[in-house]
Formats: C-alpha cells, sequence, structure tokens
C-alpha cells in the first residue's frame, strides 16, 4: 500500500519549514495573550485533527492556543449563546451556508479592511468559489478552511456483477446517461439505481447544473418556477416517483442516502465528497466521478465553511485575531487538514485531501481547480435557515409521489417569494448599520 | 384461585410486560454489538451477521467516557442534593407555614414550569457568563438546581401529612425545626426519593445546558461525549448506542438498589408490621 | 403480613399509615397567636430555594418576558416593539398549526400514558423480591437517553423491514408509512413518548399504592367487597391525589414535547409534527427572531396556565384527601 501523506508528516513539515525562521522571528517580542478559537468537532478523528492544528499555531505563534470545539449538532446554538454573551472566541469557525445570516445581523466582522492592509495575505490563492461563499454584500466575512463540489459516488462491485463499465472518471456523464444507466441497474427491491436526500441541498446541485437557481439574480424573489429549475425538479423527483429508481422512502432522515448506499445495493449515490472517510468502511469496490451534466454542463453545489473574526473582537484582540485566522488558514494548517483526508482545503496551494485509493478521489480537487467538470457556489440568503426549512417541508411531498413537480412548485412560490422580501430586508438592515 | 397461582400469573404477567416493553431496548443494545457497515445500514437488522464485542472497548477508548461518568454523576448529583434540599425546606414553607403571599409565591413557582427552557436559555446563559461561570462545576450546576417541580411535588405530599403528629410533637415540646427533621422528613422519605430520581435521571440525560456550559472534557457531562459519535456527516451507531447503553446501566443499578426507600415508609408504632 | 393492625381511630398517632404523595390544602383553622412566627419561620424555610430560584429560574423567565416586547435577532442592538410580536401571531398559520398539533399530541399521549403507568403500577405493587428487578428494569425507557431510543424507534418505524409493521404483518394489518405519512407521523411520535414516557408516572404511582393502608382493604374484604369494589371505592380515591400531580406535570410536560419530535421527524411531513416548543426553538435560533419566540412561548405559557388553574380548581372536587 503506498505511503499516505500522514497528519504527522505534514506536522513534521511544517515544523520543519518554519522551525528555522522561526527562532529568528522569535527573537522580537513574544506577543500576549490566548489564541482562542472555536470549531465544531464531534467524532475523536476530528478532534485529532484541531489538536494539531492547535500545536501548529503554537509553534507558529509562540502563545497559547486554546481551541473550543463543540459537537457539531449544537455549535451554531452555542456560538449564539457566546456571541450574545460576550464569551465567544478570537475566531470562530462559520459555516458556509450561515454566512450571510451571520453576517448580515451583525455577528461577524468584515475582514476588507485587514485584507487590504496586509501584504502577507494571499487572497488570491483562495479558490473563487470559497471566496464567493466568504462574501456577503461585497465583503468577505470570513477565511475559508475547506471546500468541495457534490460528487457522484459510483458502487462499481454492483456495475461489475452487471458486467457494466464504470462511467468516465474525469468527463461527466449527462442527464440522459445517467438515468439510462441507473434504470438498467435498478431491480427493486434487490437493487436500486441512485439515492439522494428530499432536501434542498441536493435538489440545488441539479438546479444550477440546468442553468436555474434558488433565486432570481438580484434575489429578489424566488425562481424555482423558472423553466430551468423547473427541468431540474422534474428529473429529480421522476428518478424518484416515477422511474423509481430509488430505495423506498422510510422516513425524512437525511443521513438515509449514505445509510442505503453503505448497504451496496445502490448503485449511484449523490453526495459530498466529506463522505468519502466514512464510505472508505462500505464492504464494496466504490469509486467518484463527476456530477452529471446538465444544460449549463456539470456544476453541482460548491460548499465550505471558513474562520471568520466576531464583531466585538477590536484593538489588540483584533491584531491577534487576525494573525490567528491567517494562521489557522495558511498553507501548512492546511496542509494538516488535507492530510487528514476528511474533506478538500479551500486554498490552491495546499495538497488533495483525497489521496487514492480508490483511484478517482483526486478528481475533487481538480473541479476545484477548473481543470475538469465544474461547480456553482451554493447561494444562499440571510435568512436560509428559514429558506431552507420551508422547502424541506414541500419539497419531500413531490419526492412521495404525493404531489406533481408543478404543484410543489406552485404551492411554495408565494411564501418562497415572502422569504425572499425579508432576506433583501434583512440585507437593506445591514447596509443601514454599516 | 390460590395465592401461589396468583403469585406466579403475576410474576408471568410481569415478564410478559417487560419482555414487549423492553424490545426497543434490547435492539438498541444489539446495535450496539454490530460492526460498523452493519450498523451504518439504512435497516440495522434484528440479529447480527456478526457479534463485535469489542465495541465496549474501543467506544471507552475513542471517548473518554469514564471521566464523562464522572462528571455525570458530579453534575446529576450536584443539582439533584441541591435541589432536593431546598425542595424540602421551601415545600415545608408552603404546606405547613402562613404567610402573606404564600398562595402567588408558590403559583409564580409553578408558572416557571410553563415556560419553555429553549426561551430562558438566553438568559440563564448571559447570566452565568457575566458570574464567571461558564465552563465550572458551579456554573453548570446551580442554575439549574432550583426549578419549581421539585417544591410542587414535595409540597403536594406535605400537604398528605396529618397535622396531628407535628401536633403530638409540638405539645413534647419540639420546636418547628424538630418536627421537620423528625416528623415530616422521615415520612417523606418516598416522596424525597421519587423527586431524586427523576431530577437524577432527567439531569443524567440533559443534553443541551451541559453542552453550551462546559467548554473542555473535564467537565463534559456523557450526553455532550455521545455526540462525539454523531458528526455532521453521519453517526457511528453502535458505538454510540454502545455507549448509550453503558451509560444507562448505573442508572437502573442505582434505582433497584434503593428500592426500599420507595416503599412502605418507617413504621412508628410498636405493633410490629413490614 | 400486616400483623394484628388495630382499627383506625381519630388522630391515632400510633398506626402506621404512609401518607398519600398529595393532597390539596384545606381551610386551616386559625392560629393568629402565631401567625407572625410562622410568617418568619416561613421566610426562613423558603430561604434557600427561593434565591437561586428567584435568580436562576424566574429571573430568566422574567428576562423572556421583555424579549417578547422586542424586536431583536441576537446580534444586534434589540429596538422596542411593543405588542407587535403578539399581533404577528394572528398572520401565522404556523404558529396556529403547532399549537393544534401540540393539543393533540397532549391530548392523546396523556391518557395513554398515565393509563400504562397505573396499570403497571398496580401490577407492580407487591413486594416480591423478583418485583423489584421488574420495577427497575422497566425504568429503562425512561432513563435511557432520548438520542439513542428516538433512532432506534426510527428503525422500528420502516415501513418495509421494521418491526412495528412486521409486528403488524402477523396479525394481518398493512402497515402504513409511519414518520412520511401524514395521518400517522404523530401518532408514532404519540406512541414513542409514551413508551419513553410511562415510567415517571409509574413510579408515582407506586409511591401513592404504596401509601394506602392496607387494612382499608381488609376491611372492605370482610365486608364482602370484590377486588374491583376495592379497586374502585379505595384505591381510586386514594390515589387521586397522585393522578392530579401525574395529570398535571405530565399536561406542562407533553405541550413542551421537542426532543423527539426534532429527531424523528423534524417537524414534517409538511408541518404536521412540528410542536409549539419546536417552532419556539425554530423561530429563536434559526430564524434569529428572540422577541417573536418569546412571544410565542408566553402564549403557550398562557394556556398551559388557563389548563393547570382549571385543574386546580377540579381537585377541590374530585381529588379525595384524608386529613
Amino acid at each position: 500500500m503506498p505511503h499516505r501523506f500522514t497528519r504527522r508528516d505534514a506536522l513534521k513539515l511544517a515544523g520543519l519549514g518554519i522551525g528555522a525562521p522561526g527562532l529568528l522571528a522569535g527573537c522580537a517580542s513574544r506577543p500576549e495573550g490566548v489564541a482562542s478559537w472555536s470549531m465544531w468537532s464531534s467524532s475523536p478523528e476530528e478532534a485529532e485533527v484541531w489538536a494539531d492544528f492547535s500545536t501548529y499555531v503554537e509553534q507558529q505563534m509562540r502563545i497559547r492556543s486554546v481551541p473550543n470545539l463543540t459537537p457539531s449538532n449544537g455549535y451554531p446554538t452555542k456560538l449564539d449563546l457566546q456571541l450574545v454573551s460576550g464569551t465567544a472566541s478570537l475566531v470562530t469557525a462559520i459555516n458556509g451556508q450561515l454566512l450571510p445570516t451571520y453576517a448580515a445581523r451583525g455577528a461577524l466582522r468584515p475582514l476588507d479592511d485587514l485584507i487590504a492592509t496586509d501584504p502577507d495575505f494571499d487572497a488570491a490563492d483562495f479558490y473563487p468559489t470559497i471566496r464567493a461563499i466568504s462574501s456577503f454584500a461585497g465583503r468577505p466575512y470570513m477565511i475559508g478552511f475547506d471546500v468541495a463540489p457534490n460528487v457522484l459516488y459510483v458502487n462499481k462491485t454492483l456495475l461489475a456483477e452487471r458486467g457494466i463499465a464504470p462511467p468516465s472518471p474525469t468527463e461527466p456523464m449527462t442527464w440522459a446517461q445517467f438515468r439510462e444507466l441507473a434504470i438498467e441497474l435498478n431491480a427493486p427491491p434487490e437493487r436500486y439505481g441512485f439515492t439522494c436526500t428530499l432536501e434542498i441541498d441536493d435538489l440545488v446541485s441539479w438546479i444550477y447544473s440546468a442553468g436555474g437557481n434558488v433565486m432570481n439574480a438580484d434575489a429578489t424573489a424566488g425562481a424555482l418556477d423558472e423553466p430551468e429549475a423547473m427541468e431540474a425538479i422534474d428529473f429529480l423527483v421522476g428518478l424518484f416517483a416515477r422511474d423509481k429508481i430509488t430505495p423506498p422512502i422510510a422516513n425524512l432522515i437525511p443521513t438515509n442516502s449514505r445509510a442505503n448506499f453503505m448497504e451496496g445495493n445502490v448503485a449511484f449515490m449523490q453526495n459530498g465528497p466529506w463522505q468519502v472517510v466514512n464510505v472508505r468502511k462500505a464492504e464494496f469496490e466504490w469509486d467518484i466521478v463527476p456530477f452529471p451534466a446538465g444544460a449549463a454542463g456539470s456544476t453541482p453545489r460548491v460548499s465550505g465553511s471558513g474562520f471568520a473574526i466576531p464583531a466585538a473582537v477590536e484593538g489588540a484582540d483584533l491584531e491577534l485575531a487576525w494573525t490567528l485566522l491567517k494562521t489557522l488558514t495558511s498553507t501548512d494548517a492546511l496542509n494538516i487538514y488535507a492530510a487528514a483526508g476528511r474533506n478538500n482545503p479551500a486554498r490552491y496551494s495546499a495538497g488533495s485531501a483525497f489521496q487514492p485509493p480508490p483511484a478517482n478521489v483526486g478528481i475533487v480537487q481538480r473541479i476545484l481547480a477548473g481543470e475538469l467538470a465544474g461547480g456553482h457556489p451554493f447561494e444562499v440568503t440571510t435568512n436560509w435557515n428559514q429558506v431552507k426549512q420551508m422547502l424541506n417541508q414541500d419539497l419531500p411531498r413531490g419526492f412521495l409521489g404525493q404531489l406533481t413537480p408543478a404543484e410543489v412548485v406552485t404551492g411554495l412560490t408565494p411564501r418562497l417569494d415572502v422569504l425572499m422580501t425579508q432576506h433583501q430586508d434583512n440585507v437593506r438592515l445591514a447596509e443601514l448599520r454599516k | 384461585m390460590t395465592t401461589e397461582l396468583t403469585r406466579k400469573l403475576v410474576v408471568f404477567a410481569c415478564f410478559l410486560v417487560t419482555a414487549a416493553t423492553l424490545i426497543p431496548v434490547v435492539m438498541m443494545v444489539i446495535v450496539a454489538f454490530q460492526s460498523d457497515a452493519e450498523s451504518m445500514a439504512a435497516t440495522p437488522s434484528f440479529w447480527p451477521e456478526s457479534w463485535h464485542p469489542e465495541n465496549l472497548e474501543r467506544a471507552f477508548d475513542l471517548v473518554p467516557l469514564g471521566q464523562y461518568l464522572l462528571n455525570t454523576v458530579i453534575f446529576a448529583g450536584g443539582t439533584t442534593l441541591l435541589e432536593t434540599a431546598t425542595a424540602a425546606l421551601a415545600a415545608y414553607a408552603f404546606a405547613r407555614l402562613e404567610f402573606r403571599g404564600r398562595g402567588v409565591l408558590f403559583g409564580i413557582y409553578l408558572a416557571t414550569l410553563m415556560i419553555p427552557t429553549q426561551v430562558t436559555l438566553i438568559p440563564q446563559f448571559v447570566l452565568v457568563a457575566k458570574l464567571q461561570g461558564i465552563d465550572t462545576w458551579a456554573g453548570m450546576i446551580i442554575p439549574h438546581a432550583f426549578t419549581a417541580l421539585g417544591v410542587f411535588l414535595l409540597r403536594q405530599f406535605f400537604l398528605g401529612i396529618p397535622r396531628d403528629y407535628e401536633e403530638a410533637a409540638r405539645i413534647d415540646g419540639a420546636n418547628r425545626w424538630q418536627a421537620f427533621t423528625r416528623i415530616i422528613l422521615p415520612l417523606a422519605v418516598p416522596a424525597i426519593a421519587t423527586l431524586a430520581v427523576f431530577k437524577f435521571i432527567g439531569q443524567w440525560n440533559n443534553l443541551l445546558w451541559p453542552l453550551v456550559i462546559s467548554n473542555t472534557d473535564a467537565t463534559r457531562t456523557i450526553p455532550v461525549g455521545l455526540q462525539a459519535f454523531q458528526d455532521t456527516h453521519g453517526t457511528q451507531w453502535n458505538l454510540l448506542l454502545m455507549a448509550a447503553t453503558v451509560t444507562t446501566v448505573p442508572l437502573i443499578v442505582i434505582f433497584f438498589l434503593t428500592q426500599r426507600w420507595f416503599v412502605r415508609g418507617i413504621t412508628m408504632s410498636g405493633f410490629g408490621g413490614r | 403480613m400486616n400483623g394484628g393492625w388495630r382499627d383506625l381511630e381519630e388522630g391515632d398517632v400510633a398506626v402506621q399509615t404512609v401518607p398519600r404523595t398529595t393532597s390539596p390544602p384545606g381551610p386551616p383553622p386559625p392560629r393568629r397567636r402565631r401567625r407572625d412566627g410562622q410568617a418568619r419561620a416561613a421566610w426562613l424555610f423558603l430561604l434557600p430555594s427561593f434565591i437561586g430560584f428567584a435568580v436562576f429560574t424566574a429571573g430568566p423567565v422574567v428576562a423572556a418576558g421583555v424579549i417578547s416586547l422586542l424586536d431583536w435577532n441576537l446580534f444586534s442592538p434589540p429596538t422596542f416593539a411593543g405588542l407587535n410580536n403578539f399581533w404577528r401571531l394572528g398572520d401565522d398559520p404556523t404558529f396556529w398549526s403547532a399549537l393544534v398539533n401540540t393539543a393533540y399530541f397532549t391530548l392523546a399521549s396523556v391518557p395513554l400514558t398515565i393509563a400504562v403507568s397505573l396499570a403497571l403500577a398496580l401490577l407492580l405493587n407487591r413486594g416480591l423480591r423478583r418485583i423489584a428487578v421488574f420495577r427497575s428494569l422497566l425504568l429503562l425507557p425512561y432513563a435511557t437517553i432520548t438520542v439513542a431510543v428516538a433512532f432506534v424507534w426510527i428503525w422500528l418505524y420502516i415501513p418495509t423491514g421494521g418491526l412495528v409493521n412486521a409486528a403488524l404483518g402477523l396479525v394481518g394489518i398493512d402497515g402504513p408509512a409511519w414518520l412520511v405519512s401524514d395521518t400517522w407521523a404523530m401518532p408514532a411520535l404519540i406512541l414513542m413518548s409514551v413508551w419513553k414516557g410511562f415510567g415517571f408516572g409509574m413510579v408515582v404511582f407506586l409511591a401513592g399504592l404504596q401509601a394506602i393502608p392496607q387494612q382499608l382493604y381488609e376491611a372492605a374484604r370482610v365486608d364482602g367487597a370484590s377486588p374491583w369494589q376495592g379497586f374502585r371505592s379505595i384505591t381510586i380515591p386514594m390515589l387521586s391525589p397522585s393522578f392530579f400531580f401525574v395529570i398535571v406535570t405530565s399536561i406542562i410536560g407533553s405541550f413542551q414535547v421537542f426532543d423527539q419530535a426534532l429527531i424523528m421527524t423534524n417537524g414534517g411531513p409538511g408541518t404536521g409534527t412540528t410542536t409549539l416548543v419546536m417552532y419556539i426553538y425554530r423561530t429563536g435560533f434559526e430564524n434569529y427572531d428572540q422577541g417573536y419566540a418569546a412571544a410565542q412561548s408566553l402564549v403557550l405559557f398562557a394556556f398551559i396556565a388557563v389548563i393547570t388553574g382549571i385543574q386546580f380548581l377540579l381537585q377541590r372536587r374530585l381529588v379525595h384527601y384524608d386529613n
């Protein structure tokens, strides 16, 4: 088995690389304070990664690093409480989906002035998609640390059993090709063609690939009733309700899709590459291929997360926070992240997170770099929790076959338009607050 | 029907009922012993293909369950002791002593039960933060040791104790405190034990408060620790359920061992009896 | 079992009667002379509880009340909104459907849970050693952490392959789609909640049953009454104070149902299982509309307070106490 570039290796390299100049730099005055930062972390594997980050921070900044780790389910609630009570860390991790939510309400500090006056910070080293996700109203509010597009997982064992060649590792299938293949492999109840969640998070990749969007260009109204979005909704819902190539829907729990795939009797799964670390436990051979290409190409949603600075941080703390932020998102730190194999780092210069086996997992980095297929940054509103909640309430009716896609969209469009109006209100209020 | 046959029937009925009721719990234990792949499947099978007793060790290895167990005992025990003690005193006042505003005050106590904790979470947290109580035992235990449930339960119970006992004690020259400690409390042992059970179990399983108050493993409790098996991208069912099983067993054992405090109270007469 | 008990006589201190768990207050005989002393003693007894209660329990509740008059998104300074948050409720169909869902849940689960608790308490109310084992085992559903059992129940409810439909299939019933069905999602939640919650009432009723003096039953038997008559005229009245406590706390608790609904159905399908507290939580923590969430919880409080008040009034007539 080829030697895997482990976290330890990255740490050693980082240490060596920094150690020498660090010793020289250490002759300058030792910085004061404590580098506190918040991050979500549930499993022990994640905790190890953040422990390594912590070590790196202490090596780099030569002050104590205090990571404030919270299980992912409770992270937003705890962050909210800490921000309200003024006990938040200097730097806090933010999920890209919630960035406009926090930024518009004044919880985070815009970073454009810090970036502009800092010659050491290389903003261009970050993928354009994560830079888009990190901005609100034209200003950056977070610096990305991971980013990834949705991909298609393939159960190669299942395909091989039917004597079917796996799809191209670099050329995305067309929707028609994908559907044909999935139908061919579908033989309920022993085998199913495809699985994904019933939520907007997965549907939106199809909408983007068809050239549509959840909202119109200036985010003033919903756009799910536009022909492009309808084509995507019709297609995906059709896979469930008409073609019936998906496992039966037992409940609305999102993790079912991966659970179904792991059973070994589903040919394709749509998911993020962050599941690679779990899917590696599968007892069959699998790989990933680019997301199927629609009318606008293969442009699934690209999501990411980053670190931000709470609005209340100022003065000497601000300097410390900015240094900490740069450290946590530096190439060496992100190499540690990459070595953990959990998700793709947000920088061009950082290593790839996904090393073979299987052979094709490395395409994630290539997709981000624009070398093949493509992606569309996940566009969300300042009230995305509400939009998501509303959409996820209504969409399952289509997937369950209770309503046609057109009926589902007609039913939710008025409410979506109201939410978009409220989003614009939030944007306006944020402008006034500046 | 002979008493013997009735007894056997009762035991049999108990057995049947318990077996049926515990099916979900049994399933939980079964999945706890499954392999990773099997437990992550959409429909875990009722009988595992392979049996993995090492999951027990793995659960303890991955997460400092021993530390969390201790912390949970401190948290649940601390809140239970504090609430039981203060509630017993306050309940006596509400049940036995007259003072102006008694009804209104009791109403206020009751009213706080009707406001969901999700809404008082922010004020409570901000208050604890201002008092520098974040990530401290005091900050974790004290805010949750003064709910109205204990006062309500014990007040109802004390009301049911005939006043004649205290009258008799008073006639014998005891003061109010002695009447409370020597008459009321011993009679109230089943109620106090009941309150202690509910409070202990409730705080043992309390997820939200320990999650937001404790920042390090030194104060983390089990429910927060169980989240370790549940990251954003999936859950390790076998280990989670193994940890959940292991950490529920102490509760049941404690309840079993303290059963005698729930049955008939201390006899006061010289006639023997139980 | 009981030895030779004398007959009950009024004011008989020597008889061992363990008090019942609850009883409403009767009018106390006037003791004007000792009233001042009582008030002072009362405040001494109350102080430890009251200090903690006022600061950590009542204080946050008052704060929530204040927040309901504000427009606050947690991160920006709040603005005064007066009663605006309350008027908004009129236009909010989700709030009312959440209220209806919660009322449905309460009306179904509270009687069922109490019935099961009582039945089991009656079954287990014996001194046999083995019964203690069953009593402890039956507390497992109540004691087990909600997250773990909620997911086990999700698996039990899987339409094809889950145990519930398998069991129904054995008696020839074609089970519904449970958690994705509009009609059956709430019953699914109710069943799970009854299973999870009966332990509470069971323990309280057991304590109450233990408090009923055995000689009442013996006297009834001697008088020729059947076990059923004994149950009706002794057990039920003597247990009514426990009933009262369990009903009040169960209703208060079930109006605030949250955890299992969030995990098992996330409020769906549609808004079919969205409960009030779930909606309040979402409003406050996901939609960052703190004032509105606080207003909703005050309305919820009003509902529960009225219902509890009615129960307190009824108990004067229906709850038997013996003093």
